[in-house]
């Protein structure tokens, strides 16, 4: 399945205004300035998404922040960070307190990281609830790491058997004054991939009629 | 299915700070142990904003978190890690391993009240000892490896330390194409000093030696104990010209030094020197060995001299001070 020129253009200016969003968040936290780069989006099969990702993954290593969504559409938000990358934004943006031993360094991560994911979830959950005027029903965020096909594929599926679609939103992460970046994707799973596109053809097609997008 | 308790007692008795805000950020439920932690009691509480209650400890953070909250249903974490805390709450014994204020993590959950309107739920959790546990340990595992990349008798750095600098700073010479000097040093005729003066009389010529070279390097620059009364200093960003000089005055510099109460010119040293060139990249190993290889020609061209690469021997003609150690008379009639 093939995003149009039209959808891809949609959701790349839904996941622009979020990453914002979610860099404004982050800079507030971090007391730091954080730009985000124009996210780039594609379409992929679940079964696809271990390739997809594959080029930010070759260190082994991926942490991810998902969680789980119900209401209209259902599904899991995933924020991807390559682990190393996550390693020197953590320290670099919280000092290099408590990080001696390897245990401390990772329980601290994880935290941070849980919090830094949930943030800009949160944001890209929210900008999708009002571009589509549904309600996103999140849970609790989850830290999970591993190899990509751990952290993407590996988790419990609630649902099995039906077919899942993924939108895969990739953007770099830059703390200005603290010389650190990372690349991290959004990786929307959805039960109802079809649905979603239905819903921002409809909004694609108001919009063009004139009517304003929500 | 609850009726046999009553959910208010239970929030009231839980370990954990609980605490409810409507749309209007105005609190609506404020728990007991809120109450005991904050001092503040829940009829004071209820019906006020936080940052009413406590102006310097609240943040946008939070505001944004509950909004999130509120408006999208989404809950919310905020970390210990990056906010520390959210309700200021002194803790018994302040200040331990720097931490004068209760640490906190909070979770802020949608809720949907009996009257239809979206509220917050805020969970306050106490972590302040997992990290006062974690500082401690973290002083206690710096304590270790300070001392583990140390030489215990002249507190210089040891060679373990030694190698992780040169593997960093190598690395770094190499990305921004900068040069990093390496004096080899060795203090000449210890082992007849050592023999003629006793061993006590040794470690503190070796512990005098060590500060006298110390004080002539930069902050930038490392010396470490390389092994007996062999050291190595290692200069970033230091081309070979300015390492020659450098060892020239450390020569000159121990040469007039009184040394562990000897007079001056009773302890001298010679150096080799080398240095990491980025047009010409070598391994942090053949660097060493390059310096020690000077040092050796330094000792066999008759000691107390400082002795270059061969890439500049014009430095180290006849007419070079450095090459013609300048001899006290005592030293003459000594026969050094």
């Amino acid at each position: 399945m093939n995003l149009t020129h039209l959808q891809q253009d949609a959701l790349a200016e839904m996941a622009n205004i979020s990453a914002s969003r979610a860099a404004k968040q982050l800079s507030v936290l971090l007391r730091d300035s954080i730009d985000i780069t124009v996210p780039r989006v594609e379409i992929a099969r679940v079964d696809e998404l271990s390739e997809r990702v594959a080029p930010m993954a070759e260190d082994p290593g991926l942490v991810c922040v998902y969680q789980e969504f119900s209401g209209d559409l259902r599904g899991r938000l995933h924020l991807v960070f390559h682990d190393e990358g996550s390693q020197s934004l953590v320290q670099a943006l919280v000092g290099e307190a408590v990080t001696v031993t390897d245990d401390d360094l990772r329980a601290y991560e994880h935290e941070a990281m849980t919090e830094i994911g949930n943030i800009i979830i949160s944001t890209f959950a929210a900008m999708l609830a009002d571009l589509l005027g549904t309600e996103f029903r999140l849970g609790v965020p989850h830290y999970a790491e591993g190899r990509t096909e751990q952290v993407l594929c590996g988790l419990p599926d609630p649902e099995q058997g039906e077919d899942k679609g993924a939108i895969v939103i990739e953007t770099v992460l830059r703390a200005a004054e603290q010389d650190v970046s990372g690349a991290l994707m959004v990786v929307l799973r959805l039960h109802s991939l079809e649905q979603l596109l239905q819903r921002l053809d409809g909004i694609v097609a108001d919009y063009s009629e004139g009517i304003p997008m929500p | 299915m609850t009726d046999f308790i009553d959910f208010e007692t239970v929030c009231s008795e839980i370990p954990v700070g609980v605490l409810i805000l409507d749309t209007e950020f105005r609190i609506r439920y404020w728990n007991g142990w809120l109450a005991e932690k904050t001092e503040v009691p829940a009829d004071s509480a209820v019906g006020q904003r936080l940052e009413g209650l406590f102006p310097d400890g609240t943040n946008d953070r939070f505001f944004w978190a509950v909004e999130q909250a509120l408006e999208y249903r989404i809950p919310q974490i905020l970390s210990q890690a990056l906010n520390h805390y959210l309700i200021p709450i002194a803790i018994p014994r302040s200040g331990r391993h720097g931490v004068p204020r209760m640490q906190q993590q909070v979770k802020v959950m949608p809720l949907a009240g009996r009257d239809g309107r979206p509220y917050a739920l805020v969970i306050v959790q106490d972590v302040t000892e997992n990290v006062i546990r974690s500082s401690a340990l973290t002083e206690m595992v710096q304590k270790f490896r300070d001392v583990s990349l140390r030489d215990p008798l002249t507190n210089l750095f040891n060679r373990r330390f030694m190698w992780e600098w040169l593997l960093h700073h190598i690395k770094e010479a190499e990305r921004y194409q900068s040069h990093v000097a390496c004096l080899m040093l060795d203090i000449d005729g210890f082992k007849d000093l050592n023999d003629r003066l006793g061993h006590q009389r040794g470690d503190e010529i070796l512990k005098g030696f060590a500060r006298v070279v110390g004080e002539e390097l930069r902050e930038s620059d490392i010396l470490v104990r390389y092994g007996g009364e062999e050291f190595a200093a290692f200069l970033p960003k230091c081309d070979l010209a300015h390492a020659v000089t450098s060892a020239s005055r450390i020569l000159e510099r121990v040469r007039r030094s009184t040394i562990a109460g000897l007079p001056g010119g009773t302890v001298t040293c010679s150096i080799g020197v080398a240095v990491y060139q980025p047009d010409r990249p070598t391994t942090s190993e053949e660097l060493l060995r390059e310096a020690d290889r000077r040092l050796y020609e330094a000792k066999r061209g008759g000691k107390d001299r400082v002795m270059p690469p061969e890439a500049i021997p014009d430095l180290f003609s006849d007419e070079h001070p450095s090459a013609r150690p300048r001899r006290t008379g005592e030293e003459k009639a000594k026969g050094h």
